[in-house]
């Protein structure tokens, strides 16, 4: 499963679009495994690619029941009846939409609507799954859940899935790889752990977020903050030159506790606070 | 899918259109005549024949057609009021001359035989004239208009038709240039017509209207207008004027280019034929009241027939009629 | 349980790479078929119009020629009466959009903003008024309006009203009460739009009622009101029934009538045509340029979106006054005018008025039976208005189907395009229609469609009728979330299942609202008829506009009494049951198109 991850603007959408062979790019070449679905010179349509999609609005076909919905593809590609019973039961049952199937869309609540909207992937049997922010319509309390319920089946369906997601959290949650995209340039193409331990640049730090980014330089292995009277810090191995210092929230601790390593002071007074209860983010002014 | 398939759709779609009217009938006639429409069902009843009826409307939209569609007219025959306008045609190569043999069939009456033009523009069917409409609830018998130069009495109280509009009335209007004379002719209406939302009308219909409603008191009109009304029990009269009255014939004409020259003998046949005479008196309208001009046929009862002609010089009103029939438009109309 | 999915060797579709196409041909499908099906219905007709405008012998019938001369032009409009004409048109055009948008505004915020009572059958007004063609109102008036008219006869009408009815005040009139109905629909629906987000922030601002009208929904309605004028405007402009009846009569020459005097009445005079159809053009392409205008500067999203309705006022006992003035409109636009035509129909002389021995079924009689010129002439329409709406609203589904898959920059041009060719009025294309399938060889001696054939009527219809069904259509498309085809692609459906199975099934009532608007203004439709009018027999319109100025009004009437029974008829038969049959089925949801009438 990799994940698409970036600000909105970046290219995510276009990409997976592209892919999908619902636009066509500029130039360039893309390929399915061995096979080359778009060039300059030949175009596969999107039909005939048989990459399955779920839609961010989940595109469910309003005049049609759940079981119609999961069937149309397979009736227009042809299948036979039993062929297209069988695969309409499997996954029906993975989802565990059986009871539902001769339900309309509108009657259905939003997890049930996106479960059908994977459903109907899964009975197309699709070479490559394409989730494009498939939660950001469902509320907070069923997004966590509908994740990890998702997930589950899609490892379980051995599907390869990209994923779009602008929330990094989902993103580091879901993904095999993740592609940080920006500007429509893939900026860092690495494991979530990898991107997080080690992003690439301050973009992709900054956009992982939660980090502290620091301004400063790098002379002979030691940084130090600009425009402050901390201590310089020891960075063995980094380029001499203005840098960016990333600090990630675990790793920073009131300056009383670890004086002999880090000296960037936490605020003497705290005037503001936020938190998801785990961790929480402190605003203060440097009283001096 | 394909640009073909939208189009192939689209045009067999279109081609479903094909199937009605793709039956092209043996003979198209443009008329603005009453009794065209029965006289045809009557034709096509007794000759198996079918015949289009193309009516646009009055004589000057049948004409204004007739000029639109240029050198690729479709009609193969045209049935007009008015000699003047068939000459005109007939001069411009729109009409061919109708066959020798068509008018020897025929037992003219003296009046009818007067009418044959010598180019053989058209064949006459009847005959009508311009008379005055007086409203006899509006004008007291001694008040009664004698002649066209009477009508100064009445000025702006005198409904007329446009002759751009309507073929009778450029026929009346060249008679009026004949007997009057040109320029005095032109200062009469000039004097007369005062009143430009009853001097340009569209129709014979129109005129009635106005001199029945009182918006006018006399008008210039058809005398089978006239007639028409009388026998539906309105309070009006034709009167004669004393210059002499203009024939109005109604002319049945041949396109130059017609591929159906047996199937209009054949009309022109059963027209002048005692059948075809009965189908142009079978109605209550203006033209049903025509004057007949075949030895044997009576005219429709309460038609006035002895009337003192002048004949009009169909070579001088041709030769003029674009430019008269603009004169009377700037001047009397809109 | 691991399912073997299609990534193995062979799961692409194999028998898809046979169809590798240029990606360029694939792109463009879809526009090149819309701009030819444009150029040749519309593009081809206008441009032959505008040439003769300045190549007076380019159908000369003794050898034509393509010199350029501003010889018609300078003549045309150095006339007097073409001149009056164009001050006709301009002064009609103004006072008339005027007083409409008045009238439509003030009917559309009194129906949508108060608690008037019988709102359903009050708002379905508006509906009847625009399907109602304009030249039946007109002769509606005046046979109410004529000395000796229907009003005279009851002694409603002081004669110096009646004589002054007959010119721009009668005009007016008429235009205001036939044509509120788009400024009320357009207005209307920018009130829709404001929703009571804005209302309300304003009330705890501490702003009066009419403080907010002038401050908040004023403005924001401005833009509406601006569009409902110059909407208007182009549409007195290119009005042709009103024109050739009213107009016609009180000897009011306007530009539209000058076209078809001048491409129909001898002496036939191409060019002096085709000039006054430039100088027609120029006007409404002039207005059509300001609406862009104007429409660029206004801020579209400001005012749409907004899903809360607003709250009705209560107007308490004014709400009487209300529904009175609302009664009055309906009454003065829609009953008296029926009313006049259905008296008219049933009686055998106007002079005689209502008097009972005058009532009578001969008329009626004469248009219903068999056989007869007049039932002729309606079946004749009924079925070229039944064939042209379904091609029309085919072939607008299908183009729109097919500009699904362009760009948002396609689809808007093609938008525009449509609203354009909305504006180009009848007459003009008529007339083109004549130069093209008259004049220009190789489609003068095309079999098919024929000048003077059925066939071409028709074409002229559906080229009338394919704007306003490709924007119905195209803004029902627009609505739908482009997810819901797409996902339809990925699924392997082809294009034309797609259309059928997915798209066609939820705009459905849109297609419908589309066929059945074709239908009712074709049974109706005046210019084209009047230009076109086939050999096989002329259709309804032609017919009753000639039985009208032949002074068989009663017959006329009668015919227009029937084909608006059947046209209505048949519209409410499909409409009705349909809407209940998609209620039922359909699923709360689905976005509803706009156009449609609820």
């Amino acid at each position: 499963m990799v994940s698409l991850l970036g600000p909105s603007g970046s290219g995510k959408t276009t990409l997976l679009r592209s892919i999908a062979g619902l636009i066509d790019p500029d130039r360039g070449t893309i390929r399915l495994g061995e096979r080359v679905v778009w060039s300059e010179k030949s175009v596969l349509p999107a039909e005939k690619r048989r990459i399955g999609m779920v839609f961010q609005d989940y595109a469910l076909w309003p005049h049609m029941t759940v079981a119609g919905n999961l069937s149309f593809g397979l009736r227009a590609r042809r299948l036979a009846e039993p062929e297209i019973a069988a695969r309409l039961g499997h996954a029906l049952e993975v989802t565990r939409l059986a009871p539902y199937r001769d339900r309309y869309p509108s009657e259905l609540s939003g997890g049930q609507q996106q479960r059908v909207a994977i459903a109907r992937c899964l009975a197309a049997r699709p070479a490559l799954m394409l989730f494009d922010e498939p939660l950001s319509n469902l509320d907070a309390a069923l997004r966590e859940d509908m994740r990890i319920e998702m997930m589950e089946l899609v490892r379980r369906e051995a599907a390869t899935v990209i994923y779009v997601t602008h929330d990094q959290a989902e993103a580091m949650a879901v993904s095999d790889r993740i592609a940080v995209m920006r500007d429509g340039r893939i900026a860092q193409f690495d494991t979530p752990r990898a991107i997080y331990e080690q992003p690439a640049d301050s973009f992709v730090a900054g956009f992982i977020g939660g980090f502290s980014v620091v301004p400063g330089t790098v002379r002979d292995g030691l940084f130090s903050v600009r425009g402050a009277a901390a201590d310089s810090l020891s960075t063995p191995g980094a380029r001499p030159g203005d840098g960016m210092l990333v600090v990630r929230p675990e790793d920073a601790r009131p300056a009383e506790a670890r004086k002999k390593h880090a000296r960037l002071a936490m605020p003497k007074q705290i005037e503001s606070r936020t938190g998801d209860g785990e961790r929480w983010v402190f605003w203060g002014g440097q009283k001096n | 899918m394909t640009i073909k398939a939208t189009l192939g759709l689209a045009l067999s779609l279109t081609a479903l259109s094909i199937a009605a009217p793709a039956c092209a009938a043996d003979l198209v006639l443009y008329d603005a005549l009453d009794f065209a429409g029965p006289v045809a069902k009557a034709f096509e009843a007794k000759t198996g024949l079918t015949v289009d009826v193309v009516e646009p409307g009055s004589t000057g939209e049948t004409l204004g057609k007739i000029a639109a569609e240029g050198g690729n007219p479709q009609f193969d025959i045209v049935w007009l009021d008015g000699s003047a306008v068939m000459e005109r045609m007939a001069a411009d190569h729109v009409l061919q001359p109708v066959p020798a043999e068509a008018y020897d069939k025929i037992a003219w009456t003296d009046l009818g035989k007067s009418l044959i033009p010598q180019s053989h523009a058209f064949l006459p069917t009847g005959t009508s004239t311009t008379a005055i409409e007086v409203n006899t609830k509006k004008v007291k018998a001694d008040k009664m208009p004698k002649s066209w130069a009477d009508l100064q009495g009445f000025a702006g109280s005198v409904a007329a038709k446009d002759p751009n509009l309507s073929g009778p009335a450029y026929q009346w209007l060249a008679g009026l240039f004949q007997t009057n004379g040109v320029e005095a002719g032109k200062e009469l209406l000039a004097r007369t017509l005062t009143n430009k939302s009853i001097s340009g009308l569209s129709s014979g219909g129109k005129v009635n209207k106005a001199v029945l409603t009182g918006d006018a008191s006399v008008g210039i009109n058809q005398d089978s207008a006239i007639f028409s009304k009388i026998a539906a029990g309105e309070p009006v009269v034709a009167v004669y004027p004393s210059e002499g009255s203009v024939s109005l014939p109604q002319g049945l004409g041949i396109s130059a280019r017609t591929q159906h020259m047996d199937a209009a003998k054949k009309f022109i046949e059963f027209v002048t034929s005692a059948d075809g005479q009965a189908a142009m008196q079978n109605g209550d309208d203006t033209d049903f009241f025509y004057i007949p001009v075949i030895k044997g046929v009576k005219p429709k009862p309460g038609r006035e027939t002895s009337i003192a002609y002048t004949h009009l010089d169909d070579k001088v009103a041709s030769a003029h009629e674009t430019e008269w029939k603009q004169w009377y438009k700037d001047k009397f109309v809109q | 349980m691991v399912q073997k999915f299609d990534a193995a060797a062979g799961g692409i579709g194999a028998s898809g790479w046979a169809l590798r196409r240029l990606p360029a041909l694939a792109r463009l499908g879809g526009p090149l078929a819309v701009y030819a099906v444009f150029a040749l219905l519309i593009g081809l007709p206008l441009a032959l119009v505008l040439l003769q405008a300045v190549m007076p012998g380019l159908f000369a019938a003794d050898g034509a020629q393509a010199l350029l001369s501003a010889e018609p032009l300078v003549r045309t409009l150095s006339s007097p009466a073409v001149a009056g004409s164009i001050q006709h048109s301009l002064e009609l055009g103004l006072l008339a959009a005027f007083t409409t948008t008045v009238l439509g505004g003030a009917f559309a915020i009194l129906v949508q903003r108060c608690d008037i009572p019988l709102r359903g059958a009050i708002s379905l007004v508006p509906w009847l008024v625009f399907l109602t063609p304009s030249y039946l109102k007109a002769l509606a008036w005046v046979l109410l309006m004529s000395s000796g008219g229907y009003l005279a006869q009851l002694g409603l009408l002081p004669p110096s009203l009646g004589a002054s009815f007959f010119g721009l005040a009668g005009l007016v009139f008429v235009h205001t009460l036939s044509l509120f109905p788009l400024a009320a629909f357009i207005i209307g629906s920018a009130l829709a739009g404001l929703g009571a987000e804005l209302e309300d922030a304003a009330r705890l601002s501490g702003a009066g009622p009419l403080r907010i009208w002038l401050r908040v929904n004023g403005p924001l309605l401005a833009p509406a009101i601006v569009l409902s004028f110059i909407a208007t405007f182009a549409e007195v402009l290119s009005d042709f029934g009103l024109a050739s009846t009213i107009a016609r009569m009180s000897s009011f020459g306007v530009l539209t009538y000058g076209i078809y005097a001048a491409a129909s009445d001898y002496p036939v005079d191409f060019p002096a045509a085709g000039a006054q159809a430039l100088v027609l053009l120029a006007l409404v392409l002039l207005v059509v340029v300001a609406d862009r205008l104007l429409r660029r500067r206004a801020d579209p999203h400001l005012i749409s979106g907004r899903a809360r309705p607003a709250r009705r006022y209560q107007l308490g006992a004014w709400r009487w006054l209300v529904f009175a003035m609302a009664l009055l409109v309906a009454f003065l636009a829609l009953i008296l005018p029926l009313g006049a035509i259905a008296a008219r129909a049933l009686t055998s002389t106007l002079g005689h008025g209502l008097e009972p021995g005058n009532f009578t079924l001969v008329n009626l009689d004469a248009a219903l039976s068999l056989d007869t010129p007049a039932n002729d002439g309606l079946m004749r329409s009924l079925f070229y208005a039944g064939l042209t709406a379904i091609i029309a609203s085919t072939l607008a589904l299908l183009l729109s189907a097919r500009l699904d898959r362009s760009s948002a920059v396609m689809r808007t041009a093609v938008l525009g395009l449509s609203l354009g060719a909305v504006a180009i009025p009848g007459i003009v294309l008529g007339f083109g229609y004549i130069l093209v399938w008259n004049r220009l060889p190789g489609f003068r001696d095309w079999p098919f469609p024929h000048y003077g054939d059925g066939s071409l009527l028709v074409m002229g219809y559906v080229a009338a009728a394919l704007p306003y069904c490709l924007v119905v259509i195209l803004s029902a498309i627009g609505q739908l979330a482009p997810s819901l085809t797409d996902a339809a692609r990925l699924s392997g459906v082809g294009a034309i299942r797609r259309l059928i199975s997915v798209t066609l099934p939820l705009i459905l009532l849109s297609v419908v609202t589309a066929f059945l608007l074709t239908f009712i203004r074709t049974v109706f439709e005046l210019p084209m008829s009047q230009m076109l009018i086939p050999q096989s027999g002329p259709p309804a319109p032609t017919l009753i506009l000639k039985l009208f100025s032949h002074d068989r009004d009663g017959l006329a009437c009668a015919m227009a009494l029937a084909a608006m029974a059947a046209a209505g008829g048949a519209a409410a038969l499909i409409w009705y049951p349909l809407k209940r049959i998609i209620a039922f089925g359909r699923p709360e949801g689905i976005p509803a198109a706009s156009g449609e009438p609820s």
